[in-house]
């Protein structure tokens, strides 16, 4: 069995998009292309656990087939490696699942075998989790609100590259931040696997501006299509994300 | 597949859970435990009491049941809570949800257990963990989230056990469930690949985390050597928790070695002060009482 590359966004904000195209339904479309969508919502020290603001984190999230997750400042760092191996082990379960399918018939989850074959099942999917070759774009909300946060999201993403060099598999990593000056959203690292870029690009980062998510997200998912094993990302699939949904939200 | 909710399963005390393919019932007594990938209730089946781990997410319980499997070719001694039963339960008229039974273990974790017994137990603890690690790494794994709160001493035999296996990693690959105070990849001190020394890093953090002073200041600074120094209780053990905290035991043997080096001394400097105390007569009787203890010691924390 091979998995390919798995693909995702990891996307850190602390509130609802406030202009341009809905990102729920880009999110939607970006799935559909086999990129999941994690989003990590940061919550203001006297904000309560479940603000209205940020149920847009969930619903993006669900509609790009990812894991969304609401916590404050501090909790970041373990929330972004728990985050992705989660989405990581859901796309996989999701895949073996279609390969049981074809084994047992039809409608064979992984819950509808007994417990004993259920291990051997879960064994691959964490053998595939470990050596598959992962790719996450990390997007980052730096608008103005997210100012003093940006420390704390700093030392989650020094953390996260750590728990990534200890894979066996794979990876690479770039970071694009939102909105930025005259752009919507702005590369600040390319696809690297180096685990000590994050620091270097952590100086500039200047917090300010609104919060045009899901334009930043259209725009950001393109950046995997330079990577070279990308190849089923075709033109046609890129217009998918192109076709007007308009700015509905 | 909805990983986004939160694993944790609320069951009522009282409550029946029957096994749909093995077909035992067990009765919900309470809940002991809830954490970031399932709860833990406290439950009877033929009044006797079990754990039973319960999560929203299926692949938590096959992981936990494959490691608990893996665990029981360590012969030699007994790692983790023994796996008693694997099933699928209705908790209610929709729900359908995965569990595992283990053994219940009567414990108070580490942290408790030092609070009220006192510091003198820190060494036959960390010794015994360390007896458990040894035989763990033989067969390949580590520990992964070794953490006061994951120790259990149990009341009756006063032995430490280990719960939550749910860190347990095989070397070389990637630990996923740790906790940034015992995790050296948080304080700059290697990567989070498993290696033998990640666990030995982890004790030496947790041994650390009894005094309250060091405990107190351990979010303040990224250095934990300069939070080492700040504690007067661990000064006996600094030496070794130092080393290990830099990684440079390779294995859980040598740093077994060197505790029980330092409690021979302890007790050997304990013997000299009562010595000097004591009449002449007396010294002969001592030395002799002082040399069949340390031998005691050094057997017990050396086999
Ligand atoms: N077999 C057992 N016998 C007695 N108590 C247990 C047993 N297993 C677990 N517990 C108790 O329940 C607590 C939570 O269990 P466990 O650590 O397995 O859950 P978890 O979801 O992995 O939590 P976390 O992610 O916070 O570590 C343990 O810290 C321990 O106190
Ligand atoms: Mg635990």
């Amino acid at each position: 069995m091979d998995t390919g590359t798995i693909k995702q966004i990891l996307l850190i904000t602390d509130g609802c998009s406030n202009q341009g195209e809905d990102p729920i339904e880009v999110s939607h479309a970006i799935a559909k292309k086999g990129i999941s969508i994690n989003v990590i919502g940061v919550l203001e020290d006297d904000q309560s656990e479940d603000p209205l603001g940020l149920r847009e984190v969930n619903e993006i999230a669900q509609a790009g087939k990812g894991i969304s997750r609401i916590v404050y400042a501090d909790l970041l760092s373990e929330t972004v490696q728990a985050v992705t191996q989660q989405a990581m082990t859901q796309t996989i379960q999701s895949f073996v699942s279609k390969e049981l399918k074809e084994i047992f018939g039809k409608n064979t989850d992984e819950e509808d075998l007994p417990p004993e074959t259920r291990g051997e099942v879960h064994r691959v999917i964490e053998d595939l989790g470990e050596s598959a070759h992962l790719q996450v774009l990390i997007l980052v909300d730096t608008s103005a609100s997210m100012q003093h946060k940006m420390e704390a999201v700093k030392d989650a993403l020094d953390d996260f590259i750590l728990s990534l060099q200890a894979r066996t598999g794979q990876h690479s990593y770039s970071i694009y931040q939102f909105p930025a000056r005259n752009q919507v959203v702005k590369e600040l690292l390319p696809w690297t696997s180096d685990g000590k870029s994050v620091a270097k690009v952590f100086p500039k980062l200047a917090a300010g501006g609104i919060t045009p998510t899901g334009a930043a997200l259209k725009q950001a998912v393109r950046a995997f299509q330079t990577v070279p094993a990308l190849e089923e990302w075709s033109d046609e699939g890129d217009d998918a994300v192109d076709t007007s949904y308009g700015s509905s939200s | 597949m909805t990983l986004s909710i939160h694993p944790t399963v609320h069951l009522a005390n009282q409550q029946t859970l029957t096994g749909i393919w093995n077909k035992r019932r067990y009765k919900i007594v309470r809940k002991i435990g809830e954490g970031a990938r399932g709860s833990i209730y406290l439950a009877t089946m033929n009044q006797r009491f079990v754990a039973v781990k319960i999560s929203q997410d299926t692949s938590v319980i096959s992981r936990e049941v494959n490691t608990l499997n893996m665990l029981k070719k360590v012969q030699a001694i007994q790692l983790g809570p023994l796996l008693l039963d694997v099933d699928d339960a209705y908790i209610n008229k929709h729900e359908k949800l995965p569990f595992y039974v283990m053994e219940y273990i009567d414990g108070v974790p580490m942290n408790r257990f030092i609070k009220q017994k006192g510091m003198k137990w820190l060494l036959p603890i960390s010794s015994q963990l360390l007896h458990q690690l040894y035989y763990l790494h033989q067969i390949g794994y580590v520990y992964g989230d070794l953490k006061p709160e994951n120790i259990l001493i149990d009341k009756q035999t006063k032995q430490a056990r280990l719960v939550d296996v749910g860190g347990i990693t095989q070397f070389g690959r990637s630990i996923r469930e740790y906790s940034a105070t015992y995790d050296r990849g948080y304080w700059g001190l290697g990567s989070r690949k498993a290696d033998p020394a990640y666990d030995l890093f982890a004790l030496a953090a947790s041994m650390m985390m009894m005094d309250p002073k060091i405990k107190s200041h351990s979010s303040q600074t990224k250095n934990i050597f300069a939070l080492l120094a700040r504690g007067n209780q661990m000064k006996p053990y600094a030496a070794v928790i130092e080393k290990a905290l830099k990684g440079h035991y390779s294995s859980a043997l040598d740093m077994k070695r060197a505790l029980s080096k330092i409690a021979t001394r302890n007790k050997a400097n304990q013997a000299r002060k009562k010595k000097l105390d004591e009449p002449s007569y007396k010294v002969e009787l001592i030395s002799i009482g002082t040399i069949l203890t340390v031998h005691a010691l050094i057997l017990y924390y050396v086999l």
